[in-house]
Parts: C-alpha cells; sequence; structure tokens
C-alpha cells in the first residue's frame, strides 16, 4: 500500500513538474524501496564477489554484460550482440520481463510489471 | 474453474508413465513420475501436504499448488494480490506455511477449510525478499529473507518478529534438528548460523572455503548438518557436537550444489546446476550411489522434501515435477 502510494505520488508530481523537489524525493524514495527486490543479489558499490548478480553501480549506459570478472551467462553474453549497452529503454524491457527479453539468462527474479516502479528504480539507478 | 478443470485433464495426459532407475554400481533403485504443471508457474518449493498431497509454490503465478498423488493431477489455491510464494512447509498444525516474497508475508493455507491467514512482516521491515521457513519443536515458525533479516511467528501469539543477520544480505535455507535446534544458512554472507530461540541472537559459523556460498541446510537423524555451497561446487558437513566441518566433492566439473536434503533413510539429496542432476550419497559410505536427470533442460530444482520413501523435486526450469519414489 505504501509502494501503492509513492508510485501515485511519483506519477502525478512528475506530470505535473518535472524538476519539482518533491517530485524528486517521491521517485527517489519509490526508486530505492524498489532497489530492495535487486539487493539481495546485486550490489551498489561496485563489484562483490559475495553477491550472485553483477554490481548495478552505474549500470544505466553501461555495457551489457560489462563488469569485468563476472561469469554472465551465454545468454547474457549473446544479448549483448544485440544490445551493446544498457539504455533506459533496454533496462525498463528487461526488468519488465528478463526471461522474456534475455531467454535462459540465469537471474532468478520475475521482473517488475509496474511501469511507474521500473521507471523509478532506473532512475534511482541512474544516481548510482 | 472449468480452465482448471481442462488444465488438470491435460496435466493428467502429459504426465509421464513412471520410469525405473538404478544407479549401474551402487544397487540404488528408484522410480520416477513427472507432472507437468501450468506453464510459467516456476515451483520453487515443495512439501508433503495431507496425506496422498504434494504441495508446491507457484512462484511465478502467486498460488500454493496441491498435487494428487493418486489421481496424479493438480490444482492451484492463489495466495493474494502480488504473490510470489517461495518456500513452503507442511506445519505442526496440517497447514501450509508459506514464505511469500511478493507480499512480504508468511501466509498460511488451511486445507480443511481453504482459509488463508496472511501475517505481513513489520511495517518498517521494507522488502525482505523472504525464503525459507522451518518449525521449531514449540510449533514456532523460524524463517529467513534474503535482504538479510531472519524471524518468527508465533501461532498462539500471531507475533511476527524479525532480527537482522549480523552480515547482512543472504539468508536463505532454514531447518531444525530432530533435538528442535534452528539453523540457517546465508548465501551471500557464506556462513551458518545457529538461532537462540529464547533471544533471537544468532552465533554464527564459518565454513571451510571464503566465499562458498551456503544455499540450503538440512539435518540428518543425528542432528548432523548437510549444507551446499553454490559457489563452491561442495557438499559440506557440520556435525554441532564436535564442531567439525566434513567437504565432499561433487561430481564432474565445476558443479553448482543447490538444493539439499535428507530424506527419512538418512539419504542425502543434493541438485547440481551444472550437470543437470539430482544426486544421491549416502552417509555411512561416503559416496554417490545414484543419479537422477532433470526431466529436460536446465530443469532447476531449486529445493527438495519428502515423505517415507517419497522425495519431491519441483523443476522451476520446466514447470514440471518429479516424484522419485525409493525402492526397499
Amino acid at each position: 500500500m505504501r509502494l501503492a502510494a509513492a508510485l501515485a505520488l511519483l506519477g502525478a508530481a512528475a506530470c505535473a513538474h518535472a524538476a519539482d523537489p518533491t517530485a524528486e524525493r517521491a521517485t527517489r524514495a519509490a526508486g530505492e524501496r524498489a532497489f530492495q527486490k535487486c539487493y539481495a543479489c546485486h550490489s551498489l558499490e561496485g563489484p562483490d564477489p559475495t553477491t550472485q548478480g553483477p554490481s548495478l553501480k552505474g549500470i544505466v549506459g553501461r555495457p551489457v554484460a560489462g563488469e569485468e570478472g563476472f561469469a554472465y551467462s551465454p545468454a547474457m553474453r549473446a544479448y549483448r550482440t544485440v544490445r551493446p549497452r544498457w539504455t533506459r529503454e533496454a533496462l525498463d524491457a528487461f526488468i519488465a520481463d528478463p526471461q522474456g527479453v534475455v531467454p535462459d539468462n540465469e537471474m532468478g527474479f520475475f521482473g517488475i510489471a509496474n511501469d511507474q516502479e521500473r521507471r523509478a528504480l532506473i532512475e534511482y539507478l541512474a544516481k548510482t | 474453474m472449468m480452465r482448471l478443470s481442462i488444465l488438470a485433464a491435460l496435466a493428467l495426459a502429459l504426465a509421464a508413465a513412471p520410469a525405473c532407475g538404478q544407479a549401474q554400481d551402487s544397487g540404488y533403485r528408484f522410480e520416477t513420475k513427472v507432472i507437468q504443471l501450468p506453464a510459467g508457474a516456476r515451483p520453487h518449493d515443495a512439501s508433503p501436504g495431507r496425506p496422498g498431497e504434494i504441495w508446491y509454490t507457484a512462484q511465478r503465478q502467486g498460488a500454493l499448488g496441491i498435487i494428487d498423488v493418486d489421481e496424479w493431477s493438480y490444482r492451484q489455491v492463489p495466495l493474494g494480490e502480488g504473490s510470489a510464494p517461495h518456500g513452503v512447509v507442511l506445519g505442526p498444525d496440517g497447514k501450509a506455511w508459506i514464505t511469500d516474497g511478493g507480499q512480504n508475508a508468511i501466509v498460511r493455507y488451511d486445507p480443511a477449510s481453504e482459509a488463508i491467514d496472511v501475517w505481513k512482516l513489520p511495517a518498517d521491515s521494507g522488502y525482505t525478499n523472504l525464503n525459507t521457513g522451518a518449525f521449531a519443536l514449540d510449533g514456532t515458525h523460524w524463517f529467513t529473507g534474503q535482504n538479510g533479516i531472519y524471524g518468527k511467528v508465533d501461532p498462539q501469539s500471531r507475533a511476527v518478529t524479525i532480527w537482522q543477520d549480523p552480515e547482512g544480505r543472504g539468508p536463505y535455507g532454514i531447518d531444525a534438528t530432530p533435538g528442535g535446534d534452528v539453523w540457517y544458512v546465508s548465501l551471500a554472507g557464506s556462513h551458518l548460523s545457529k538461532v537462540d530461540q529464547a533471544t533471537g541472537t544468532v552465533t554464527v559459523i564459518e565454513p571451510p572455503h571464503e566465499n562458498a556460498g551456503l544455499r540450503r541446510v538440512w539435518a540428518d537423524s543425528k542432528g548432523d548438518l548437510w549444507i551446499t555451497g553454490w559457489n563452491s561446487g561442495k557438499l559440506y558437513r557440520y556435525r554441532p557436537a564436535s564442531q567439525e566441518w566434513t567437504t565432499f566433492d561433487l561430481p564432474g566439473e565445476k558443479p553448482q550444489a543447490y538444493a539439499v536434503y535428507v530424506d527419512e533413510r538418512d539419504d542425502v539429496w543434493v541438485t547440481d546446476f551444472a550437470s543437470n542432476n539430482t544426486l544421491v550419497f549416502d552417509i555411512a559410505t561416503e559416496k554417490w550411489v545414484a543419479t537422477i536427470p532433470g526431466s529436460g533442460p536446465d530443469a532447476q530444482v531449486r529445493q527438495i522434501l519428502g515423505r517415507g520413501n517419497e522425495v519431491y523435486l519441483p523443476e522451476s526450469g520446466t514447470d514440471r515435477l518429479m516424484l522419485v519414489t525409493v525402492a526397499g
């Protein structure tokens, strides 16, 4: 319910004032909350050998399968040939349907269906 | 309801005929039977249900699955909006206790009345990525959350309490020993933890290999703990009585040890994602005695549980469940 309220505030605020500090705070809060769904497997502090997934630090704009030393799945390495970088659009599509966009990738997460929640997450990640 | 009936009929039609297996050198004999579950269900964990039933979590469809073993058919019970159930265990009350990551709640399903109870985690806990549950001897339900928590539900008072793991993200598999001790392992934290059930604090015990990635834990009849190392590809035994670790290699190159379960005969079952096999380890001889391939490529058996001579292998990668019946 708290997430729904935050997302509703985010949507309304985004329509009214793109640079509104209240809207930015709402976006950040919603994005930070959405990131909790990634937190178990992804760090925001750079490569971490104890986590199951690559770090998401600087993920927006980063090359796909681009963390040095991380054992990406063949599926993710193949995806790099069609999508060289994690643009916001590419991230949005992937987070919405990870297995649909990159079949057989090894991420165990099923994705985030809510458009606004995904946008908030990507905004949050863009600032890491 | 009509659609469910059609699906159930389809499942019956698709159910594979029983297949017999025997490990070539050990004489270990078993039969397997596979049921096709709804496409996209992603069955994550399974548990004995009522007699003649197997329960499974349909993680991607927000439901508890109920397989009728005699009919070899299934039905699914929706658990609520946003549900994404990870673990399920049979409680001492005969009900299904579900760690529901999507609802951030412990969910209980009563198979008699079909009532569903939901224990939301405390509001300030945030999203905890709930993982697996186990019961202590006093009936308290203990659970893990992969974002770095463990906790309990007291069925009498209905109180939910959570604590932070001392090393942060990672709490995953959990089990109670026959003597009543509760232990869990941390995947990212790569440690074993013993829960002090009176205070809620934990004692952290490090495995013999750094960053082994301890995924799941199960106790045998003597209280020894069997633990899978996802990163190390090892099977570990931790003997609480002597505080000794023993390491066993899985067959093959670069194995990925995921699920572990000790059956009622004290055989240890382990899944290896790299080879797509479930392996059986004999405690007495300390040898691997059987190999059971997945029913299809990348079967991804993430948890194992059973009852009597039955062992359940939910295949999240194929949307199937394999029932293994051990002979003898």
